[in-house]
């Protein structure tokens, strides 16, 4: 009981990550139509932006750990929403009116050259970093001296997860560029004959969902300690296996995606082999578009980007 | 700049658009002066609503002007053109399924920065005009039938505060009663209000009783413009749209 109560704690947290980073999927998908494969190195890029941006930091004596963080949070999410404005603006809007598949395509290349990029820029190696954040909270000691344990890292992830997460709620339901982007998905041409500047809400769109995956990005940096290069590739198809499990274009789907993905991946780590877990995973993505090919939320009444 | 009583407000000249390679417009003169309820009258895929997607940009024109208050706005962004404040109440409604029925009238006040006194009297207005739609203030789009679907489509072109109005066959699919009140606000709003407004229909005897000119449109061209009253005398027009399109 109390290995899977840890288990559990793993997992949701693993799945905040993950769903962090699916509702870039989610959105892009709800408003243009299309699958952004880059969006998972614009995590890993992310990544690199915060480990970068950690390190000059304290390079200058910086000490305060709350301070640094707030710092590398907002650096990175800045810096990684510019790369995925950039992204939008040269490989997808020029191919706006092409055919269906031209900006797939466009996208699975931009996915190589963010991943290339970064392993001649940052070498190709591992990067860690030292723990930043130690300590945490025993929750239960139990008889045979397993403890469940609760790290202040985990708290840190899932507390910004659920802040980011109603901000975004709220920036979707009750601002004007949230309701302009829902008038683009619902229907372009009519959101521009009221107004709606459909190409810089797309672009909007991309900031937006680029600097959720930053936040996925340092929280990944914070909690395993290193970052590479090559690390957008898995976590972007398990991302996106969690939006097509949500439901694609369900912004809550998106969410409750992530979670499931993560806690399947850690409870069968835990239970039966860690050399399968993607297996696992990816399963579940096949039995849910079989059996449920709209995913678990993903009904035309649901809210969408 | 302003335009002075001479010009029109909407001057379309030799204006020529095409889906693809299909030409749907061959060379349109069509005036709109401040103040005027205009109505297009013609047959299906005579071109009619092309006309009005095409004074918003969509599709470009491929030749021929389109100027409004005096400013050439023939290549003007879609959404710079809404901001002029023309709205529309387009083919098919396009209502914003699932937004409720408050969204879609504030997307129609987001148009032109409305104050928040200028939208609140917006809506009053439009409330007054459709009181069927302050009921269902909270559904959501979809969800509301055709008549009120087209109500909807009105209030939130209305919501804008429009100089120009166009209205994309406003009756179409309505019972006969629905419709009369339809046509009876269009006329109340330009009687108390100015509101100039060019409406698209093929209820042609309702079109040219309500407006002060008619245009009649065949093939993407305008072949007979006049009052309304002088159009509804005519035997062509009485031939090919108002009694059950049987020719001569």
């Amino acid at each position: 009981m109390d290995y899977f109560a840890q288990q559990l704690i793993n997992g949701l947290v693993l799945g905040s990550i993950y769903g962090l980073i699916a509702i870039g999927y989610t959105m892009v998908y709800g408003i243009v139509g299309m699958i952004n494969f880059a969006h998972g190195d614009i995590f890993m890029i992310g990544g690199f932006i915060a480990l970068i941006t950690f390190l000059i930091l304290v390079s200058f004596g910086l000490t305060a750990v709350p301070l640094i963080l707030l710092i590398v949070l907002l650096v990175s999410m800045a810096i990684t929403a510019l790369y995925g404005w950039t992204v939008e603006r040269i490989a997808y809007r020029p191919l706006r009116h092409s055919f269906r598949l031209a900006p797939m395509l466009s996208a699975i290349g931009m996915s190589f050259v963010l991943t290339n990029f970064s392993q001649v820029a940052q070498g190709a190696r591992v990067k860690p970093v030292p723990p930043i954040i130690t300590g945490g909270y025993t929750l239960h000691e139990g008889a045979e001296g397993f403890v469940v344990q609760l790290s202040n890292v985990q708290i840190i992830v899932v507390i910004t997860t659920v802040v980011l997460l109603a901000l975004f709620t709220w920036l979707v339901s009750s601002t004007r560029l949230g309701r302009d982007m829902r008038a683009c998905e619902q229907d372009q041409t009519m959101a521009s004959l009221l107004g709606v500047d459909v190409d810089r809400t797309i672009s909007m769109t991309f900031v937006i969902g680029a600097a959720l995956a930053a936040v996925a990005g340092m929280m990944y940096l914070l909690y395993y300690g290193l970052v590479d290069f090559f690390m957008g590739f898995v976590a972007g198809i398990k991302a996106f296996t969690a939006a097509v499990l949500g439901g694609i274009g369900s912004l809550p789907g998106a969410m409750l995606g992530g979670l499931l993905i993560g806690l399947i991946e850690t409870l069968w780590s835990a239970y039966f082999s860690v050399e399968y877990k993607d297996v696992a995973a990816f399963s579940i993505l096949i039995v849910v578009l079989i059996f449920l090919p709209t995913g678990l939320l993903g009904r035309p009444e649901v809210e969408k980007v | 700049m302003s335009a002075s009583p001479a010009t029109p407000l909407l001057a379309i000249r030799s204006l020529r658009a095409a889906y693809g390679k299909i030409e749907a417009l061959k060379g349109v003169d069509l005036d709109i002066n401040a103040g005027e309820i205009v109505a297009l009258i013609g047959a299906n895929g005579a071109g009619k609503s092309t006309l009005m997607m095409t004074i918003f940009g969509r599709p470009r024109a491929r030749s021929g002007t389109i100027e409004f208050d005096g400013q050439d706005i023939t290549g003007v962004p879609t959404h710079d053109i809404a901001r002029l404040r023309i709205a529309q109440s387009p083919e098919g409604r396009r209502i914003f399924p699932r937004m409720s029925v408050a969204e879609n009238l504030q997307m129609g006040a987001d148009a032109t920065d409305s104050s928040e006194a200028d939208r609140a009297s917006s809506l009053e207005r439009v409330f007054a005009l459709f009181p069927r739609l302050k009921e269902r203030i909270t559904q959501r789009g979809g969800t509301l039938s055709g008549g009120e679907q087209q109500m909807l489509a009105i209030g939130r072109a209305l919501m804008s505060r429009p100089r120009l109005l166009m209205l994309d066959e406003p009756s179409l699919g309505l019972a006969p009663l629905i419709a009369r009140q339809i046509f009876d606000a269009i006329r109340t709003l330009n009687r108390q209000d100015g509101l100039t407004v060019l409406i698209v229909e093929q209820n042609a005897n309702h079109a040219l009783k309500l407006a002060h000119r008619g245009y009649v449109m065949v093939n993407g061209l305008i072949t007979l413009s006049g009052t309304g009253s002088e159009l509804l005398q005519r035997p062509e027009i009485r031939a090919a749209y108002l009694e059950g399109g049987r020719r001569e």
